[in-house]
Protein backbone atom coordinates (compact mmCIF):
# COMPACT_ATOMS: atom_id res chain seq x y z
CA UNK A 1 0.00 0.00 0.00
CA UNK A 2 1.10 3.37 -1.17
CA UNK A 3 2.68 5.05 2.45
CA UNK A 4 0.50 7.76 3.74
CA UNK A 5 2.81 10.65 3.39
CA UNK A 6 2.86 9.78 -0.19
CA UNK A 7 -1.08 9.77 -0.49
CA UNK A 8 -1.19 13.48 1.53
CA UNK A 9 1.80 14.69 -0.32
CA UNK A 10 -0.05 14.06 -3.67
CA UNK A 11 -2.76 15.87 -2.61
CA UNK A 12 -1.09 18.90 -1.59
CA UNK A 13 0.66 18.69 -4.73
CA UNK A 14 -2.51 18.80 -6.51
CA UNK A 15 -4.12 21.84 -4.07
CA UNK A 16 -1.27 23.90 -5.02
CA UNK A 17 -1.68 23.34 -9.11
CA UNK A 18 -5.57 23.94 -9.17
CA UNK A 19 -4.08 27.34 -6.85
CA UNK A 20 -1.76 28.07 -9.23
CA UNK A 21 -3.87 27.64 -12.71
CA UNK A 22 -6.33 30.12 -11.20
CA UNK A 23 -3.96 32.59 -10.54
CA UNK A 24 -1.81 32.59 -14.10
CA UNK A 25 -5.76 32.58 -15.58
CA UNK A 26 -6.93 35.98 -13.87
CA UNK A 27 -4.19 38.27 -14.87
CA UNK A 28 -6.02 37.84 -18.58
CA UNK A 29 -7.24 40.74 -20.43
CA UNK A 30 -6.18 43.04 -17.46
CA UNK A 31 -4.56 46.67 -18.95
CA UNK A 32 -0.43 46.41 -18.77
CA UNK A 33 -0.65 49.60 -16.62
CA UNK A 34 0.23 50.64 -12.77
CA UNK A 35 -3.48 50.88 -12.46
CA UNK A 36 -3.62 47.09 -13.73
CA UNK A 37 -1.05 45.65 -11.70
CA UNK A 38 -1.66 47.61 -8.84
CA UNK A 39 -5.35 47.77 -8.80
CA UNK A 40 -6.61 45.07 -10.91
CA UNK A 41 -8.11 48.20 -13.38
CA UNK A 42 -10.15 49.17 -10.34
CA UNK A 43 -13.20 46.20 -11.46
CA UNK A 44 -13.03 44.04 -8.41
CA UNK A 45 -16.96 42.62 -8.05
CA UNK A 46 -18.74 41.40 -5.00
CA UNK A 47 -17.79 38.29 -4.58
CA UNK A 48 -14.09 38.66 -5.56
CA UNK A 49 -14.09 41.70 -2.97
CA UNK A 50 -16.11 39.48 -0.51
CA UNK A 51 -13.06 36.90 -0.42
CA UNK A 52 -10.25 38.74 -1.13
CA UNK A 53 -11.36 41.06 2.72
CA UNK A 54 -11.94 38.29 4.02
CA UNK A 55 -9.73 35.47 3.33
CA UNK A 56 -6.66 38.56 3.52
CA UNK A 57 -7.88 39.07 7.19
CA UNK A 58 -8.27 35.50 7.99
CA UNK A 59 -4.58 34.04 7.77
CA UNK A 60 -2.12 31.25 8.79
CA UNK A 61 -2.29 33.20 12.16
CA UNK A 62 -6.23 32.22 12.48
CA UNK A 63 -5.86 29.09 11.14
CA UNK A 64 -3.11 27.86 13.42
CA UNK A 65 -2.60 30.80 16.13
CA UNK A 66 -6.64 30.85 16.17
CA UNK A 67 -6.58 27.48 17.88
CA UNK A 68 -3.63 27.68 19.72
CA UNK A 69 -5.30 30.64 21.69
CA UNK A 70 -8.42 29.06 22.54
CA UNK A 71 -5.72 25.56 23.35
CA UNK A 72 -3.41 27.64 25.81
CA UNK A 73 -5.24 30.99 26.58
CA UNK A 74 -9.03 30.22 26.92
CA UNK A 75 -11.50 32.93 26.55
CA UNK A 76 -8.41 35.62 26.09
CA UNK A 77 -9.49 34.40 22.31
CA UNK A 78 -12.72 35.37 22.14
CA UNK A 79 -10.55 39.48 21.84
CA UNK A 80 -10.44 38.10 17.97
CA UNK A 81 -13.83 37.31 17.86
CA UNK A 82 -14.54 40.79 19.42
CA UNK A 83 -12.57 43.61 17.03
CA UNK A 84 -13.16 42.22 13.84
CA UNK A 85 -16.45 44.20 13.10
CA UNK A 86 -15.30 46.82 15.30
CA UNK A 87 -12.86 47.38 13.29
CA UNK A 88 -14.22 46.62 9.73
CA UNK A 89 -17.64 48.86 10.84
CA UNK A 90 -15.83 52.52 9.72
CA UNK A 91 -14.67 51.37 6.33
CA UNK A 92 -18.53 51.12 5.77
CA UNK A 93 -17.78 55.34 5.06
CA UNK A 94 -14.44 55.17 5.04
CA UNK A 95 -13.83 52.93 2.37
CA UNK A 96 -16.14 54.19 -0.57
CA UNK A 97 -14.68 57.60 -0.05
CA UNK A 98 -10.81 56.47 -0.22
CA UNK A 99 -11.76 54.68 -3.60
CA UNK A 100 -13.61 57.83 -4.84
CA UNK A 101 -10.64 59.93 -4.28
CA UNK A 102 -8.38 57.32 -5.63
CA UNK A 103 -10.31 57.88 -8.85
CA UNK A 104 -10.06 61.21 -9.36
CA UNK A 105 -6.34 61.08 -8.40
CA UNK A 106 -5.17 57.84 -10.08
CA UNK A 107 -4.05 56.89 -6.50
CA UNK A 108 -2.78 52.72 -5.85
CA UNK A 109 -1.52 53.03 -2.14
CA UNK A 110 -1.97 54.69 1.31
CA UNK A 111 0.62 56.96 1.47
CA UNK A 112 -0.20 58.49 -2.11
CA UNK A 113 -3.70 59.21 -0.21
CA UNK A 114 -2.18 61.12 2.52
CA UNK A 115 1.18 62.46 0.73
CA UNK A 116 -1.97 63.88 -1.45
CA UNK A 117 -3.82 65.49 1.38
CA UNK A 118 -0.27 66.10 2.94
CA UNK A 119 2.64 67.00 0.34
CA UNK A 120 5.67 65.67 1.59
CA UNK A 121 8.54 63.72 0.59
CA UNK A 122 9.56 62.61 3.88
CA UNK A 123 5.66 61.65 4.93
CA UNK A 124 6.03 59.55 1.90
CA UNK A 125 9.27 57.35 2.79
CA UNK A 126 8.24 57.43 6.48
CA UNK A 127 4.83 55.49 5.52
CA UNK A 128 6.90 53.11 2.79
CA UNK A 129 9.41 52.42 5.82
CA UNK A 130 6.83 52.06 8.28
CA UNK A 131 4.80 49.49 6.11
CA UNK A 132 7.46 47.07 4.74
CA UNK A 133 9.02 46.65 8.82
CA UNK A 134 5.53 46.19 9.54
CA UNK A 135 4.64 43.40 6.51
CA UNK A 136 8.27 41.34 6.39
CA UNK A 137 7.47 39.71 9.83
CA UNK A 138 3.81 38.94 8.65
CA UNK A 139 4.63 37.44 5.16
CA UNK A 140 7.67 35.04 7.18
CA UNK A 141 4.78 34.03 9.55
CA UNK A 142 2.92 32.73 6.50
CA UNK A 143 5.61 31.15 5.14
CA UNK A 144 6.78 29.63 8.53
CA UNK A 145 3.38 28.39 8.85
CA UNK A 146 3.19 27.08 5.48
CA UNK A 147 6.14 25.16 5.94
CA UNK A 148 5.31 23.93 9.04
CA UNK A 149 1.98 22.14 8.29
CA UNK A 150 3.44 21.10 5.45
CA UNK A 151 6.18 19.12 7.74
CA UNK A 152 3.72 17.77 10.30
CA UNK A 153 1.37 16.39 7.88
CA UNK A 154 4.33 14.86 5.91
CA UNK A 155 5.95 12.93 9.19
CA UNK A 156 9.14 15.63 7.92
CA UNK A 157 9.53 14.15 4.91
CA UNK A 158 8.76 17.37 3.59
CA UNK A 159 10.87 19.78 5.88
CA UNK A 160 9.95 22.90 6.56
CA UNK A 161 12.31 24.88 4.40
CA UNK A 162 11.04 22.94 1.61
CA UNK A 163 7.38 23.14 1.79
CA UNK A 164 7.59 26.76 2.15
CA UNK A 165 9.91 27.16 -0.81
CA UNK A 166 7.90 25.49 -3.18
CA UNK A 167 4.01 26.72 -2.03
CA UNK A 168 5.73 30.31 -1.97
CA UNK A 169 7.10 30.12 -5.29
CA UNK A 170 3.83 29.16 -6.47
CA UNK A 171 2.52 32.56 -4.62
CA UNK A 172 5.33 34.25 -6.39
CA UNK A 173 4.89 33.05 -9.92
CA UNK A 174 1.18 33.76 -10.07
CA UNK A 175 1.80 37.33 -7.97
CA UNK A 176 4.59 37.91 -10.29
CA UNK A 177 2.42 37.23 -13.64
CA UNK A 178 -0.96 38.71 -12.68
CA UNK A 179 -0.28 41.12 -9.76
CA UNK A 180 -3.55 41.82 -7.75
CA UNK A 181 -5.68 40.00 -9.74
CA UNK A 182 -4.21 36.78 -9.26
CA UNK A 183 -4.90 37.82 -5.59
CA UNK A 184 -8.07 38.37 -5.87
CA UNK A 185 -9.13 35.07 -7.80
CA UNK A 186 -6.88 32.64 -5.58
CA UNK A 187 -8.19 34.46 -2.49
CA UNK A 188 -11.71 33.23 -3.57
CA UNK A 189 -11.17 29.86 -4.26
CA UNK A 190 -9.10 29.83 -1.10
CA UNK A 191 -11.66 31.67 1.17
CA UNK A 192 -14.87 29.27 -0.29
CA UNK A 193 -11.75 26.35 0.70
CA UNK A 194 -10.75 27.06 4.41
CA UNK A 195 -14.50 28.30 5.60
CA UNK A 196 -15.39 24.60 4.62
CA UNK A 197 -12.76 23.18 6.48
CA UNK A 198 -12.80 25.38 9.03
CA UNK A 199 -16.46 23.99 10.02
CA UNK A 200 -15.99 20.78 9.37
CA UNK A 201 -13.23 20.26 11.26
CA UNK A 202 -14.59 22.69 14.25
CA UNK A 203 -17.73 20.38 14.44
CA UNK A 204 -16.54 17.14 13.96
CA UNK A 205 -13.48 17.34 16.17
CA UNK A 206 -15.39 18.15 19.52
CA UNK A 207 -18.15 15.27 18.63
CA UNK A 208 -15.49 12.87 17.98
CA UNK A 209 -13.26 13.77 21.09
CA UNK A 210 -16.38 14.36 23.55
CA UNK A 211 -19.61 13.60 22.04
CA UNK A 212 -20.26 17.15 21.33
CA UNK A 213 -19.72 21.02 21.44
CA UNK A 214 -21.96 21.08 24.79
CA UNK A 215 -20.50 18.31 26.59
CA UNK A 216 -16.67 19.81 25.65
CA UNK A 217 -17.38 22.88 27.43
CA UNK A 218 -19.05 20.95 30.13
CA UNK A 219 -15.79 19.30 30.75
CA UNK A 220 -13.50 21.88 30.60
CA UNK A 221 -15.65 23.66 33.03
CA UNK A 222 -15.18 21.49 35.60
CA UNK A 223 -12.04 20.34 34.81
CA UNK A 224 -10.60 24.29 34.45
CA UNK A 225 -13.32 27.08 35.01
CA UNK A 226 -10.81 29.62 35.15
CA UNK A 227 -9.88 28.78 31.03
CA UNK A 228 -13.39 30.02 30.19
CA UNK A 229 -13.96 33.10 31.64
CA UNK A 230 -13.19 36.26 30.57
CA UNK A 231 -10.40 38.14 30.34
CA UNK A 232 -8.77 34.21 29.57
CA UNK A 233 -5.09 33.63 30.94
CA UNK A 234 -1.43 35.15 29.07
CA UNK A 235 0.92 32.71 27.57
CA UNK A 236 2.29 31.28 30.81
CA UNK A 237 -1.15 30.42 32.49
CA UNK A 238 -1.45 33.23 34.65
CA UNK A 239 -5.22 35.12 34.54
CA UNK A 240 -4.79 38.45 31.52
CA UNK A 241 -5.49 41.65 32.88
CA UNK A 242 -8.80 43.39 32.29
CA UNK A 243 -6.08 46.49 30.02
CA UNK A 244 -4.37 43.89 28.06
CA UNK A 245 -7.96 42.43 26.99
CA UNK A 246 -9.19 45.44 26.36
CA UNK A 247 -6.50 47.11 24.80
CA UNK A 248 -5.87 44.36 22.34
CA UNK A 249 -9.61 44.95 21.19
CA UNK A 250 -9.57 48.76 20.75
CA UNK A 251 -5.48 48.47 19.10
CA UNK A 252 -6.92 45.48 16.84
CA UNK A 253 -9.88 47.08 15.57
CA UNK A 254 -8.30 50.52 14.86
CA UNK A 255 -5.22 48.53 12.84
CA UNK A 256 -6.87 46.37 11.14
CA UNK A 257 -8.52 48.21 8.19
CA UNK A 258 -4.63 50.74 8.17
CA UNK A 259 -2.65 47.59 7.04
CA UNK A 260 -1.82 48.51 3.61
CA UNK A 261 -2.48 45.35 1.84
CA UNK A 262 -5.75 45.88 3.17
CA UNK A 263 -5.87 49.35 2.69
CA UNK A 264 -5.07 49.55 -0.64
CA UNK A 265 -8.18 46.75 -1.88
CA UNK A 266 -9.85 50.35 -1.42
CA UNK A 267 -8.66 51.15 -5.15
CA UNK A 268 -9.39 48.05 -6.41
CA UNK A 269 -13.27 47.85 -6.32
CA UNK A 270 -15.23 48.31 -9.21
CA UNK A 271 -17.44 50.86 -7.32
CA UNK A 272 -18.28 52.50 -3.80
CA UNK A 273 -21.57 49.86 -3.14
CA UNK A 274 -19.05 46.77 -3.61
CA UNK A 275 -17.17 48.37 -0.56
CA UNK A 276 -19.98 48.75 1.33
CA UNK A 277 -22.12 45.51 0.49
CA UNK A 278 -18.26 43.86 1.58
CA UNK A 279 -18.72 45.63 4.98
CA UNK A 280 -21.64 44.39 5.67
CA UNK A 281 -20.90 41.06 4.40
CA UNK A 282 -17.75 40.87 6.72
CA UNK A 283 -19.54 40.00 9.86
CA UNK A 284 -20.55 36.32 7.90
CA UNK A 285 -17.17 35.76 7.28
CA UNK A 286 -15.83 36.98 11.10
CA UNK A 287 -18.10 33.55 12.31
CA UNK A 288 -15.38 32.09 10.75
CA UNK A 289 -13.63 31.91 13.71
CA UNK A 290 -15.81 30.33 15.66
CA UNK A 291 -15.27 26.46 14.02
CA UNK A 292 -11.81 27.40 14.53
CA UNK A 293 -12.01 28.48 18.59
CA UNK A 294 -13.87 25.05 18.90
CA UNK A 295 -11.51 23.17 17.01
CA UNK A 296 -8.43 24.82 19.83
CA UNK A 297 -10.96 23.97 22.75
CA UNK A 298 -11.08 20.38 21.55
CA UNK A 299 -7.71 19.74 22.35
CA UNK A 300 -8.11 21.29 26.01
CA UNK A 301 -8.76 18.11 27.50
CA UNK A 302 -7.41 15.49 25.09
CA UNK A 303 -3.99 16.86 24.56
CA UNK A 304 -2.67 17.77 28.24
CA UNK A 305 0.85 19.68 27.47
CA UNK A 306 1.45 20.70 24.01
CA UNK A 307 4.77 22.45 23.98
CA UNK A 308 4.32 24.76 21.17
CA UNK A 309 0.64 25.97 20.96
CA UNK A 310 0.18 26.91 17.79
CA UNK A 311 0.49 22.92 16.76
CA UNK A 312 -2.93 22.07 18.45
CA UNK A 313 -4.51 21.35 15.06
CA UNK A 314 -1.70 19.80 13.31
CA UNK A 315 -1.07 17.74 16.18
CA UNK A 316 -5.00 16.57 16.82
CA UNK A 317 -5.73 15.98 12.75
CA UNK A 318 -2.56 13.60 13.40
CA UNK A 319 -3.38 12.01 16.79
CA UNK A 320 -6.82 10.38 15.92
CA UNK A 321 -7.24 8.42 13.33
CA UNK A 322 -8.65 10.79 10.80
CA UNK A 323 -9.20 9.01 7.10
CA UNK A 324 -6.45 10.39 4.72
CA UNK A 325 -8.66 12.44 2.82
CA UNK A 326 -9.41 14.55 5.86
CA UNK A 327 -5.81 15.07 6.71
CA UNK A 328 -5.09 16.55 3.19
CA UNK A 329 -8.34 18.43 2.51
CA UNK A 330 -6.72 19.98 6.34
CA UNK A 331 -3.66 20.85 5.16
CA UNK A 332 -4.93 22.33 1.95
CA UNK A 333 -7.18 24.54 3.89
CA UNK A 334 -4.05 25.41 6.45
CA UNK A 335 -2.28 26.45 3.51
CA UNK A 336 -5.04 28.45 1.42
CA UNK A 337 -4.96 30.67 5.33
CA UNK A 338 -1.89 31.11 5.12
CA UNK A 339 -0.78 31.64 0.96
CA UNK A 340 -4.22 33.90 0.93
CA UNK A 341 -2.89 36.32 3.08
CA UNK A 342 1.03 35.62 1.75
CA UNK A 343 0.39 37.15 -1.86
CA UNK A 344 -1.66 39.97 -1.02
CA UNK A 345 1.07 40.65 1.42
CA UNK A 346 3.85 40.56 -1.23
CA UNK A 347 2.29 42.29 -3.46
CA UNK A 348 1.27 44.93 -0.99
CA UNK A 349 5.19 45.06 -0.01
CA UNK A 350 6.46 45.73 -3.13
CA UNK A 351 4.26 47.92 -4.30
CA UNK A 352 4.35 50.56 -1.29
CA UNK A 353 7.89 49.91 -1.53
CA UNK A 354 7.70 51.10 -5.36
CA UNK A 355 5.43 53.46 -5.19
CA UNK A 356 5.72 55.31 -1.91
CA UNK A 357 9.53 54.56 -1.06
CA UNK A 358 11.17 54.96 -4.33
CA UNK A 359 9.18 56.88 -6.78
CA UNK A 360 8.84 60.01 -4.92
CA UNK A 361 12.75 60.36 -5.46
CA UNK A 362 13.32 58.98 -9.28
CA UNK A 363 10.71 59.97 -11.98
CA UNK A 364 10.48 56.38 -14.02
CA UNK A 365 7.82 55.19 -16.55
CA UNK A 366 4.87 52.82 -15.42
CA UNK A 367 6.87 49.64 -17.61
CA UNK A 368 9.62 50.22 -14.87
CA UNK A 369 7.30 50.54 -12.15
CA UNK A 370 5.63 47.17 -13.17
CA UNK A 371 9.13 45.26 -13.24
CA UNK A 372 10.73 47.12 -10.34
CA UNK A 373 7.42 46.10 -8.33
CA UNK A 374 7.99 42.43 -9.38
CA UNK A 375 11.61 42.48 -8.44
CA UNK A 376 10.64 43.63 -4.85
CA UNK A 377 8.53 41.17 -4.48
CA UNK A 378 11.19 38.58 -4.94
CA UNK A 379 13.30 39.98 -2.61
CA UNK A 380 10.59 40.46 -0.30
CA UNK A 381 10.07 37.22 -0.72
CA UNK A 382 13.62 36.06 -0.50
CA UNK A 383 14.39 38.14 2.84
CA UNK A 384 10.84 36.65 4.68
CA UNK A 385 11.97 32.86 3.87
CA UNK A 386 15.50 33.58 5.15
CA UNK A 387 13.33 34.89 8.53
CA UNK A 388 11.44 31.98 8.40
CA UNK A 389 13.49 29.09 7.89
CA UNK A 390 16.18 30.45 10.93
CA UNK A 391 15.21 30.30 14.30
CA UNK A 392 14.03 32.45 16.00
CA UNK A 393 10.46 32.78 18.43
CA UNK A 394 10.61 36.51 18.31
CA UNK A 395 8.51 36.94 14.56
CA UNK A 396 4.67 36.82 17.00
CA UNK A 397 6.25 39.46 19.56
CA UNK A 398 7.47 41.85 16.25
CA UNK A 399 3.76 41.40 14.40
CA UNK A 400 1.98 42.17 17.68
CA UNK A 401 4.20 45.49 17.70
CA UNK A 402 4.01 46.37 14.37
CA UNK A 403 0.29 46.41 14.81
CA UNK A 404 0.68 49.04 17.15
CA UNK A 405 2.84 50.88 14.64
CA UNK A 406 0.59 50.55 11.75
CA UNK A 407 -2.30 51.68 14.15
CA UNK A 408 -0.50 54.84 14.37
CA UNK A 409 -1.43 55.56 10.36
CA UNK A 410 -5.56 55.53 11.23
CA UNK A 411 -5.39 58.91 12.61
CA UNK A 412 -3.34 60.88 9.69
CA UNK A 413 -5.70 59.09 7.48
CA UNK A 414 -9.12 59.98 9.49
CA UNK A 415 -7.42 63.64 9.52
CA UNK A 416 -7.00 63.41 5.89
CA UNK A 417 -10.78 62.21 4.88
CA UNK A 418 -12.55 64.70 8.06
CA UNK A 419 -10.50 67.38 9.66
CA UNK A 420 -10.10 70.52 7.18
CA UNK A 421 -7.36 71.93 9.85
CA UNK A 422 -5.11 69.56 9.56
CA UNK A 423 -1.49 70.59 8.47
CA UNK A 424 1.40 68.82 6.95
CA UNK A 425 3.70 68.95 9.52
CA UNK A 426 1.16 68.46 12.55
CA UNK A 427 0.80 64.74 10.60
CA UNK A 428 4.43 64.41 10.35
CA UNK A 429 5.14 65.66 13.84
CA UNK A 430 1.88 63.37 15.29
CA UNK A 431 3.56 60.28 13.26
CA UNK A 432 6.40 60.73 14.63
CA UNK A 433 5.65 61.03 18.32
CA UNK A 434 3.64 58.08 18.09
CA UNK A 435 5.28 55.90 16.39
CA UNK A 436 8.27 56.59 18.92
CA UNK A 437 5.78 56.14 21.87
CA UNK A 438 4.50 52.86 20.80
CA UNK A 439 8.34 51.89 20.30
CA UNK A 440 9.09 53.37 23.60
CA UNK A 441 6.31 51.33 25.07
CA UNK A 442 7.11 48.56 24.00
CA UNK A 443 10.86 48.26 24.93
CA UNK A 444 9.62 49.69 28.52
CA UNK A 445 6.55 47.71 29.09
CA UNK A 446 6.90 47.98 33.23
CA UNK A 447 6.59 51.68 32.60
CA UNK A 448 2.71 51.37 31.05
CA UNK A 449 -0.46 51.27 33.27
CA UNK A 450 -2.77 48.43 33.39
CA UNK A 451 -1.24 46.41 31.09
CA UNK A 452 -1.72 48.64 28.00
CA UNK A 453 -0.68 47.59 24.79
CA UNK A 454 1.99 50.03 23.77
CA UNK A 455 0.42 50.50 20.49
CA UNK A 456 -2.43 52.68 22.98
CA UNK A 457 0.20 54.22 24.53
CA UNK A 458 1.37 55.81 20.84
CA UNK A 459 -2.46 56.69 19.97
CA UNK A 460 -2.67 58.42 23.10
CA UNK A 461 0.89 60.90 22.28
CA UNK A 462 -0.30 61.19 18.48
CA UNK A 463 -3.60 62.62 18.65
CA UNK A 464 -2.78 65.66 20.78
CA UNK A 465 0.54 65.87 18.64
CA UNK A 466 -1.23 65.84 15.48
CA UNK A 467 -4.29 68.67 16.72
CA UNK A 468 -1.71 71.34 18.43
CA UNK A 469 0.91 71.20 15.99
CA UNK A 470 -1.86 71.57 13.15
CA UNK A 471 -3.27 74.24 15.02
CA UNK A 472 -0.22 76.22 15.38
CA UNK A 473 0.51 75.87 11.85
CA UNK A 474 -0.89 77.95 9.14
CA UNK A 475 -4.14 75.96 7.19
CA UNK A 476 -4.56 74.29 3.94
CA UNK A 477 -6.12 76.38 1.30
CA UNK A 478 -9.74 75.18 1.60
CA UNK A 479 -10.24 74.30 -2.37
CA UNK A 480 -7.64 71.72 -1.72
CA UNK A 481 -9.45 70.57 1.35
CA UNK A 482 -12.38 70.05 -0.46
CA UNK A 483 -10.70 67.53 -2.43
CA UNK A 484 -11.02 65.12 0.46
CA UNK A 485 -13.44 66.16 2.73
CA UNK A 486 -16.28 66.19 0.11
CA UNK A 487 -14.34 64.19 -3.13
CA UNK A 488 -16.92 64.61 -6.14
CA UNK A 489 -17.76 61.20 -7.85
CA UNK A 490 -17.05 60.82 -11.54
CA UNK A 491 -19.33 60.24 -14.25
CA UNK A 492 -18.57 57.28 -14.75
CA UNK A 493 -17.82 55.83 -11.37
CA UNK B 1 -36.11 57.89 8.98
CA UNK B 2 -33.90 61.17 8.01
CA UNK B 3 -30.59 60.04 7.31
CA UNK B 4 -28.19 61.79 9.86
CA UNK B 5 -30.86 60.30 12.47
CA UNK B 6 -29.89 57.02 10.94
CA UNK B 7 -26.10 57.29 11.27
CA UNK B 8 -26.39 58.65 14.64
CA UNK B 9 -28.33 55.49 15.71
CA UNK B 10 -25.89 53.28 13.95
CA UNK B 11 -22.63 54.75 15.59
CA UNK B 12 -24.32 54.65 19.07
CA UNK B 13 -24.99 51.18 18.43
CA UNK B 14 -21.29 50.50 17.57
CA UNK B 15 -20.15 52.32 20.51
CA UNK B 16 -22.90 49.70 22.69
CA UNK B 17 -20.89 46.52 20.79
CA UNK B 18 -17.52 48.41 22.05
CA UNK B 19 -18.93 49.37 25.10
CA UNK B 20 -20.42 45.79 25.59
CA UNK B 21 -17.43 43.40 24.32
CA UNK B 22 -14.67 45.48 26.86
CA UNK B 23 -14.57 46.37 30.40
CA UNK B 24 -16.38 47.09 32.35
CA UNK B 25 -19.60 46.22 30.69
CA UNK B 26 -18.09 42.61 30.00
CA UNK B 27 -17.45 41.57 33.63
CA UNK B 28 -21.23 41.16 33.84
CA UNK B 29 -20.60 38.12 31.38
CA UNK B 30 -17.34 36.90 32.19
CA UNK B 31 -18.60 34.19 33.75
CA UNK B 32 -18.83 30.76 31.63
CA UNK B 33 -21.78 29.77 32.80
CA UNK B 34 -24.64 28.95 31.94
CA UNK B 35 -23.60 27.45 28.71
CA UNK B 36 -26.29 29.19 25.47
CA UNK B 37 -26.62 26.40 23.08
CA UNK B 38 -24.04 24.10 24.21
CA UNK B 39 -21.41 27.31 24.34
CA UNK B 40 -19.90 29.09 27.05
CA UNK B 41 -21.42 32.79 28.22
CA UNK B 42 -18.40 35.35 27.01
CA UNK B 43 -17.81 33.42 24.01
CA UNK B 44 -22.00 33.43 22.80
CA UNK B 45 -22.08 36.82 23.92
CA UNK B 46 -19.02 37.79 21.09
CA UNK B 47 -21.27 36.00 18.60
CA UNK B 48 -24.51 38.07 19.79
CA UNK B 49 -22.94 40.84 18.66
CA UNK B 50 -21.71 40.03 15.57
CA UNK B 51 -24.85 38.98 14.58
CA UNK B 52 -26.64 42.44 15.79
CA UNK B 53 -23.66 43.82 14.24
CA UNK B 54 -24.17 42.46 10.67
CA UNK B 55 -28.31 42.95 11.16
CA UNK B 56 -27.77 46.82 11.64
CA UNK B 57 -25.11 46.66 8.84
CA UNK B 58 -27.71 45.23 6.03
CA UNK B 59 -30.36 48.08 7.78
CA UNK B 60 -27.93 50.57 7.21
CA UNK B 61 -27.19 49.48 3.64
CA UNK B 62 -30.52 49.30 2.80
CA UNK B 63 -31.99 52.77 3.68
CA UNK B 64 -28.09 53.63 1.58
CA UNK B 65 -29.32 52.01 -1.72
CA UNK B 66 -32.78 53.27 -1.19
CA UNK B 67 -32.09 57.22 -0.73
Amino acid sequence: MMEQWVVVTSMIVAYLMITLAIGLRAGKGLSATVDGYVAGDRNFGLLVMYFVTGATVFSAFAFLGGPGWAYSRGAAAFYILSYGVLGMAPWYVIGPKVARIGRRLSLVTQAQLLTARFPSKALSVSIALVSVVALIPYITLQMKGAGIVIEAVTDGHVPLWLGALVSYGIVLMYVLISGVAAVGWTNTFQGIFMIVIAWALGLYLPYALHGGVGPMFSEIIEARPEMLALPGLTGSGEAWSWGGYTSAIIISAVGLTMWPHIFMKAFTARDERIIRRTVVLFPTFQLFLVPVFLIGFAGVMTVPELERADFILPHLILSIDLPLIVVGLFCAGALSASMSTGDALLHATASVAVEDGIRPMHAMSEHTQRWLIRILMVVAGAVAYLFAISEGQSLVVLLLTSYGVIAQLAPPIVAALFWARATTPGVLAGLLAGASAALFGFFNPELIPFGLHEGIIGLIVHVPVLCVVSWLTAPQPSEHVERFLNPQPLNNG
Amino acid sequence: MNKPLLHRLVIAFFVLYFVAVTWPLALWVSDPLPLVFGLPLPLAWSILWILLGFVVLLILDWYQERS
